[in-house]
């Protein structure tokens, strides 16, 4: 059993927060199944979605804001979404979950397999935590390994920067038992630039194969400014199966997850057809 | 600890309510066990399977992921709430007209989900329908016929718009 706290105002809840177990209630979509299943009994739970100014999203010059607690519905609707963001959001659980579910929940929830984390890794967004006072960091900072970050008591996400990159394409794929509901064995995500038929610049980053969301610079590196081909597309895949080091579990095994993280890249191909 | 008790106003079908809930009860406890609305189904109980969908201001969401006190001073509308003086809803029967009910336990779910879209879209394909129904899960898998019904009440819904 536990009380439920939904003040509005941020400086309240932080004060709250920084009182012994408490915890940050947002969606509650992951929250929810983790209390009733026993594995977390919080005393004290902060309901932070009618603080407004956690909520929206935001264009300034160069950047997109989207407060922690916008859910993912909100985000699929917004014509300012950056469009890498808003494919993965749309693989995100089921529309009834991404109407409960927020970006600040998917991020500190720090899962390996976090569908908006690949696209933010590649963005090189920033997270702004507030606590006693405010701090930005870059996101591959604020996440520490599955299921930890930096966030202290009495600290939370409040907002996630995202620079706007213009003239980029993107591309990407998650793998999963299904469409819909899925947690997935594997994902990628690719932004790139051409110029003819050249890779000017290509970022490329996996899910569910590591402890954390990863980018590997070194098949960036090997991909930019080349033409793509079937040869560099199986030197970059090796390099990838190399990279990634992932684990065994009830979705994959961890061979399976490796060699269709390095099969992924070959979806490159459609960018020379 | 002390557990509080919290007293939550909102509307449901239509209705202004008031009742006290502890902070841990979710939002199909207070739909089902408190309201007495047993119309709303719990599957799963964990957000995978869509039985439990019920829409709060306008939203489909599973009531067994929701805390019932976030609902203060919101609007519920569960499948009690679809009937008008007596008169079924054309979802309702749409359902009824394609064969759409097999068991029956999915049913509220889909109809309320298949309200958020087809509420908020003059027009429908049958691929949206079955996007927006991805959360839902028919285990007699009768989901043609579900689809059937949705299209059959997106019709109705267009016809009696274009009447007013």
């Amino acid at each position: 059993m536990f009380n439920v706290v939904a003040p509005e105002n941020l400086q309240i809840a932080i004060d709250i927060l920084s009182g012994e177990n408490t915890k940050v209630i947002a969606g509650g979509t992951d929250l929810m199944v983790r209390v009733r299943q026993g594995m977390f009994k919080p005393d004290v739970l902060v309901d932070i979605t009618r603080i407004r100014s956690l909520r929206g999203i935001k264009k300034t010059d160069d950047h997109i804001e989207i407060g922690a607690t916008t859910t993912h519905s909100d985000i699929l609707k917004n014509p300012d979404t950056p469009p890498l963001l808003k494919e993965a959001v749309s693989k995100i659980g089921s529309p009834q979950i991404r109407n409960l579910g927020t970006i600040g929940g998917n991020i500190v929830n720090a899962s390996p397999a976090g569908d908006t984390l690949v696209p933010l890794y590649l963005y090189e967004a920033t997270v702004e935590i507030t606590g006693k006072g405010t701090k930005e960091l870059p996101i591959e900072e604020f996440i520490k390994g599955p299921g930890k970050t930096v966030l202290k008591q009495g600290e939370i996400l409040s907002n996630i920067r995202i620079p706007i990159l213009k003239g980029y394409k993107h591309i990407f794929h998650k793998v999963g038992e299904r469409d819909a509901m899925a947690i997935s064995v594997a994902s990628m995500g690719i932004l790139y630039k051409t110029d003819g038929d050249i890779l000017q610049d290509i970022r490329v980053a996996f899910g569910s194969v590591y402890p954390t969301v990863i980018r590997i610079k070194e098949v960036e590196e090997l991909l930019r400014n080349q033409r793509i081909s079937k040869d560099i597309l199986i030197e970059a895949s090796k390099i990838i199966e190399k990279n990634v080091k992932p684990i065994s579990d009830v979705r994959a095994t961890a061979m399976y997850r490796k060699k269709v993280a390095g099969r992924l890249i070959f979806r490159l191909l459609e960018i020379s057809r | 600890m002390v557990i509080k008790l919290k007293v939550i106003s909102f509307t449901i079908n239509g209705e202004k309510r008031q009742v006290t809930m502890r902070g841990d009860e979710r939002l199909i406890d207070l739909i089902r066990d408190e309201l007495k609305l047993t119309g709303t189904k719990e599957g799963c109980g964990q957000g995978e399977c869509g039985a439990c969908t019920v829409l709060v201001d306008g939203k489909a969401v599973p009531s067994c992921l929701m805390l019932a006190v976030k609902v203060d001073g919101k609007e519920i509308l569960t499948i009690e709430g679809l009937k008008r003086n007596g008169i079924l809803h054309p979802l309702q029967k749409a359902f009824i007209e394609a064969g759409a009910v097999q068991c029956g336990f999915c049913t509220p779910g889909m109809i309320m989900s298949l309200m958020e879209l087809l509420s908020n879209q003059d027009e429908v394909t049958p691929e949206e329908i079955r996007a927006h129904l991805s959360g839902n899960i028919c285990r007699c898998t009768g989901y043609s016929k579900i689809i059937d019904a949705a299209m059959l009440a997106h019709k109705m819904l267009k016809e009696m718009r274009n009447h007013v």
